[in-house]
């Protein structure tokens, strides 16, 4: 009993540093967060609480329908792209031969994600222009119409899906590639001596033991795509109109451009809620189709 | 007695020390415009004007580069506020000034300007139209520095290549669109745009005033764009794309004057701020001239910036002689050589001949004619109204009397809001 009581003192000790900044960073600012849902918030003048007004306007805010339709598509675009041609690239990488290649190919595929965003997103923005860009050049002088990139509610989401693939891929790419190599060796071998072709060894080996790296990949991305904030405001700046405005840029303008900092923690609420379903919807899900190297 | 007067002497030092110590201030200047650095040194002459007793620091508040920025620069200047580092004198422009006063965070000038009026050196040099804006509800609370209007920037390189002379002040609409039109083709094996149309606030309000329109109502406190003269303005900007294809499809974030420098486009709206571009890359081929005349009198949009000094402020008598100082020749002479205009007449004299583009006189006689930006408090929202309305227009996504009337209703409810 003494012993079993040291251990959990000694457990608890292990998880108090991640438990403290864990309280610091996330849990005071969510409580803040909630608390200023019910304010109208000023930095200076004497703040007010106002009830559930800020939840009042989330109901009947005109724009939240079109804003939130937006994030969905960006989740149902980036998520199942991502995850397809993360695993493409680790799944080629992995098959060289030459492990300088591999080292090679892993750095070219993860650069981008090291490069500031503002940075690169100028040089596509050039590219993307539909009047001067580097894209529609190229079509014109294959006798093709410019495409307007950044002026049509939906090619808007084709330029932004070629820019986060073309600057995040290499973050599901790396945890894929991680995956991949971490699967044994020797069952490859014993498949081959069994005579396995390579479609059966991925679908019966491969597939199977990546399940818990596709299922972080895909939770990761989803929570991401759902947050999706740097590609909006660099690339599209949510236009035209509200075409490709998604939720994280919306509380953003709220709440630093339009100082509306109440309403602003009263959408990020609403998108706190919606993140943690989905999160829990998938955590309940995994259990069907997840393998874990202890079953 | 010698306690006595060790302590006598002590005090006395302590408070001679007390005397000498420099008071000093924080000026705060938001990031993304290009006189950070110039300011730096014209604060350390003001700091030798006061022999080192005031000094002052620069701090650069970071924001985001677009018209609806004021918002995050005062949320963050109220964050220094609240948590009690507070900067004493601040940099804000037109766009501003209305939001600044109405959270209560500048102080009034008058009672330092009444005792100590030697720090303005000479008031009245002040352009009484430029420094209207920043005299609320009969208290001053700034002094202007800089201002910019709007006229039409032409590339002269493509204008010969077009074969035509530099339009007159009074050339009209219809002389515009000729002009447009010729100068859409390709020269020099380059493909190259007649207009590149504003997509911006202030350069829309440009256009807007030319028509005798605006974008809110006289008193600001509903949206006007709904207004016909104000959705013929709109309709032209989006017939020049579409209907006579003699300008690009603006981009977000799009340049318009690396545009007309390169030779992409021959003619733009701005104020003096392409020079401060120009200059690098010793472009000079650029002739100016008023937005066409459609509607009588000629009326030209002005912004202007100045130097307010901070309610909180624990020095208030020495952040007035620095906003004074800041808006003076010294600080206008050395500050705004190239990409803005100084707001003392006198300065403006001697400043502008410098301007290596045709016509550069027009920008003083504007003056006398201008109108300023309309920017009432929740300016950011509205100005985000004005961009997500017009970017659907110019993406042909949305036709104008709809968007208009939307953008006009939605800038109404923020203004009655505001003004709650």
């Amino acid at each position: 009993m003494k012993r079993a009581y040291s251990e959990a003192i000694q457990g608890y000790a292990f998880i108090l540093p991640a438990l403290v900044i864990f309280l610091f960073t996330i849990f005071t600012p969510l409580v803040g967060t909630a608390v200023l849902s019910f304010a109208n918030f000023e930095l200076i003048a004497k703040s007010k609480w106002v009830g559930l007004r800020n939840f009042a306007h989330l109901v009947s805010d005109p724009r939240l329908g079109v804003i939130y339709g937006n994030t969905l598509r960006f989740v149902a675009i980036l998520v199942p792209l991502h995850l397809v041609f993360g695993l493409l690239l680790a799944l080629g990488v992995k098959s060289l031969a030459d492990k300088r290649l591999i080292s090679l190919y892993r750095t070219l595929f993860f650069f981008p994600v090291f490069v500031t965003t503002a940075s690169v997103a100028l040089a596509w923005l050039y590219m993307f222009s539909t009047s001067f860009g580097l894209f529609n050049y190229y079509l014109k002088l294959l006798g093709l119409q410019a495409v307007p990139w950044l002026n049509s509610p939906s090619m808007v989401y084709v330029a932004v899906a070629i820019f986060s693939l073309w600057k995040f891929v290499g973050n599901s790419f790396i945890y894929y590639l991680i995956g991949l190599q971490s699967i044994p060796i020797t069952l490859y071998e014993a498949a081959k001596l069994d005579g396995a072709s390579a479609r059966r060894q991925f679908f019966r080996i491969t597939l199977p033991l990546l399940t818990p790296t596709v299922f972080f990949v895909m939770t990761n991305l989803i929570i991401g795509a759902i947050q999706i904030f740097d590609e909006p405001y660099f690339i599209t700046s949510g236009g035209p109109g509200d075409a490709s405005r998604p939720i994280g840029l919306y509380i953003y303008e709220t709440a630093f451009q339009y100082h509306n900092l109440s309403y602003g923690s009263t959408l990020a609420l609403s998108l706190f809620l919606i993140i943690l379903v989905v999160t829990l919807v998938q955590f309940s899900a995994q259990k069907r189709w997840v393998v874990y190297d202890n079953e | 007695m010698k306690r006595v007067l060790v302590s006598l002497a002590m005090s006395l030092a302590m408070a001679g020390i007390a005397i000498a110590a420099p008071v000093t201030l924080t000026l705060g200047y938001p990031s993304g415009d290009s006189k950070v650095d110039i300011m730096k040194d014209i604060v350390k002459e003001f700091e030798k004007r006061h022999n080192n007793q005031i000094k002052v620091n620069v701090v650069v508040v970071p924001i985001a580069n677009q018209a609806s920025a004021w918002g995050s620069y005062f949320d963050k200047l109220q964050t220094m506020i609240a948590g009690g580092n507070s900067p004493d004198v601040v940099r804000i422009a037109i766009e501003g000034i209305q939001t600044f006063v109405a959270r209560d965070l500048a102080l009034p000038l008058d009672e330092y300007m009444k005792s100590d009026p030697t720090a303005l050196e000479n008031y009245g040099d002040l352009a009484p139209k430029l420094q209207a804006p920043f005299v609320i509800g009969g208290k001053t609370y700034g002094f202007v520095w800089d201002w910019n209007n709007v006229v039409i920037h032409i590339n002269t390189d493509l204008l010969k290549a077009a074969h035509l002379p530099v339009p007159g002040p009074n050339w009209t609409l219809d002389d515009f669109l000729k002009y447009a039109k010729a100068l859409t083709g390709t020269f020099n094996g380059q493909q190259v745009f007649g207009f590149a149309v504003p997509n911006y606030y202030f350069g829309t309000e440009g256009w807007l005033y030319a028509n005798g329109a605006g974008m809110l109502s006289d008193d600001q406190k509903r949206g006007a764009l709904d207004d016909p003269k104000a959705m013929q303005v709109i309709q032209l900007f989006h017939d020049l794309i579409y209907k006579y294809k003699v300008s690009p499809v603006p981009d977000p974030q799009a340049d318009p004057v690396n545009l007309l420098y390169s030779g992409k486009v021959a003619m733009i709206a701005a104020g003096r701020w392409p020079f401060g571009t120009y200059a690098p890359n010793n472009f000079t081929a650029v002739a100016l001239q008023y937005i066409p005349l459609m509607a009588s009198p000629r009326k030209v949009v002005f912004g202007c910036g100045a130097f307010p000094v901070v309610k909180a402020t624990a020095h208030p008598k020495e952040a007035y002689e620095l906003s004074a100082f800041l808006s003076g020749s010294y600080s206008q002479k050395t500050g705004i050589a190239i990409d803005s205009i100084p707001c003392r007449i006198s300065v403006m004299k001697q400043v502008l001949p410098s301007t290596k583009g045709q016509n550069w006189q027009i920008f003083q006689q504007s003056a006398d004619i201008a109108l300023a930006v309309q920017s009432p408090p929740g300016y950011p929202e509205v100005a985000g109204i004005f961009d997500r309305y017009t970017s659907a227009v110019y993406a042909d996504q949305m036709d104008v009397p709809t968007a208009m009337k939307k953008a006009s209703d939605e800038m109404t409810q923020v203004l009655g809001s505001q003004n709650q």
